[in-house]
């Protein structure tokens, strides 16, 4: 039986690598997915203490990104599971003005909407949306990541690409009926 | 005459990510050249697609903090990493004495107080260093990681940025600071200065003399990067440079 890596030095030290590696992309993840830049930086510090604790698990280096992504998909549930039960909501403000501060001001506007179009889809919306056009993985990818058929992919893609853009138009309908649209964006 | 053939929404989002093969794709360009509401349909898709990922993508940029790195670099084993790390060169043993011997010796330059100030002062040649190297490429550069080490009084290695077309050109030593410098294909320096952290922890991005510099500080390390660069590049060099600085 091959040992995991974490089981021993070597891997322990090449496990590290590759998580430090990881880290960004993984705190990108985290934030598409809580739509909270601090909760998703709690998620990233109990993710890299679940993934050493669990380091003998991972079978494949290459596959140690969907592997990380899996974990924090988790922890991300039961985050949002305990604070359902403590009737907690979660505050969107604050990830959208880290999201405007990461692109050109003439997409600021879009930006808002949009990152306010995705909290309101369901987290598995949310995720195979990310996965997709953020993380660009394809649909085989996607599949054996989440463990799910392609077809239920594309299914469940389709059907959140719908959800976005109604949310999407709805918004734009409702800010142009009260007249709140800014000139620059008529 | 043949019938357009009916376009799936599933066909349609498989042609946006490029899940198509050349034929399935033509059929759908032939069917959104035919329908402008299907084009319309296919454009917001797109539309979304892109500015997701124009919105997400920056995050990854952003500098991580060190504890992260830290976290995950310290509760694996370790054993292994740290003998190959100490596996120096006979220059940078020395460099390493020389280092030391300075220090006792009360050849001390004064690097205390801001540490913004102590890193310009050190750029731009008005502080002398203890010792200076000239180095041409990383594998040279690995001789100093110990010294680097000893000088900050961290678990720390010099930091790669080639992924990022900076090359490294030399290392300066002085009491109880080290500074690398770092030159990208443009002749641009790049500077990074390093000492132990005062314990407060710092993270802000500022222009200064002309300078693009980033400050990024925990409990353990302070680092000042400075550059004639963008903010953005600054971002990406911040993120390699801890990145490498813990690799």
């Amino acid at each position: 039986m091959s040992q995991g890596y974490g089981a021993t030095v070597t891997g322990g030290q090449q496990f590290s690598d590759a998580l430090v590696t990881h880290l960004p992309a993984l705190r990108r993840y985290a934030v598409s997915l809580a739509g909270n830049v601090v909760l998703a930086d709690d998620l990233v510090q109990d993710c890299i203490e679940r993934a050493l604790r669990q380091a003998a698990q991972l079978r494949e280096l290459p596959r140690v990104a969907g592997w990380l992504r899996r974990i924090m998909y988790n922890l991300y549930i039961d985050e949002m599971r305990r604070r359902k039960n403590k009737g907690k909501e979660q505050d969107i403000d604050d990830l959208t003005d880290h999201l405007e501060l990461s692109v050109p001001a003439s997409d600021r506007g879009v930006v808002r909407d949009l990152s306010r179009a995705m909290n309101q889809l369901s987290v598995e919306h949310r995720e195979i949306l990310v996965l997709v056009s953020v993380e660009e993985l394809n649909y085989r990818e996607i599949s054996a990541e989440l463990g799910i058929p392609q077809g239920t992919v594309m299914s469940r893609l389709a059907r959140a690409r719908d959800r976005l853009r109604s949310i999407m138009e709805a918004e734009s309908t409702k800010v142009a009926n009260l007249g709140l649209v800014p000139k620059e964006r008529l | 005459m043949t019938k357009p053939a009916k376009i799936s929404d599933l066909d349609l989002h498989a042609y946006i990510d490029g899940e198509l093969n050349a034929d399935q794709a033509r059929t759908i360009e032939e069917a959104v050249a035919r329908s402008p509401a299907l084009a319309v349909r296919l454009a917001g898709y797109r539309a979304d697609k892109e500015m997701l990922k124009r919105m997400y993508a920056p995050l990854a940029q952003r500098p991580i903090p060190l504890a992260w790195v830290a976290l995950a670099r310290t509760t694996t084993p370790v054993r292994a990493r740290h003998s190959w790390r100490l596996v120096g060169t006979i220059a940078a043993a020395l460099l390493v004495i020389l280092v030391g011997v300075s220090f006792h010796l009360g050849q001390r330059q004064n690097l205390g107080g801001d540490v913004v100030e102590a890193a310009l002062q050190v750029r731009s040649g008005t502080v002398g260093p203890q010792k200076a190297v000239t180095v041409d490429g990383m594998a040279e550069a690995r001789h100093y990681d110990a010294a680097l080490r000893q000088v900050v009084g961290a678990n720390v290695k010099v930091p790669d940025l080639e992924p990022m077309a900076y090359h490294i050109t030399g290392l300066r030593f002085y009491d109880g600071a080290a500074e690398v410098s770092y030159r990208d294909g443009q002749d641009r320096v790049f500077t990074l200065y390093l000492r132990p952290s005062d314990g407060k922890t710092r993270f802000d991005q500022f222009e200064q003399k002309g300078l693009r510099i980033c400050v990024w500080q925990d409990d353990r390390i302070s680092t000042v990067m400075a550059g004639d660069i963008s903010a953005a590049v600054m971002q990406r060099l911040a993120s390699l440079t801890y990145i490498g600085l813990t690799a």
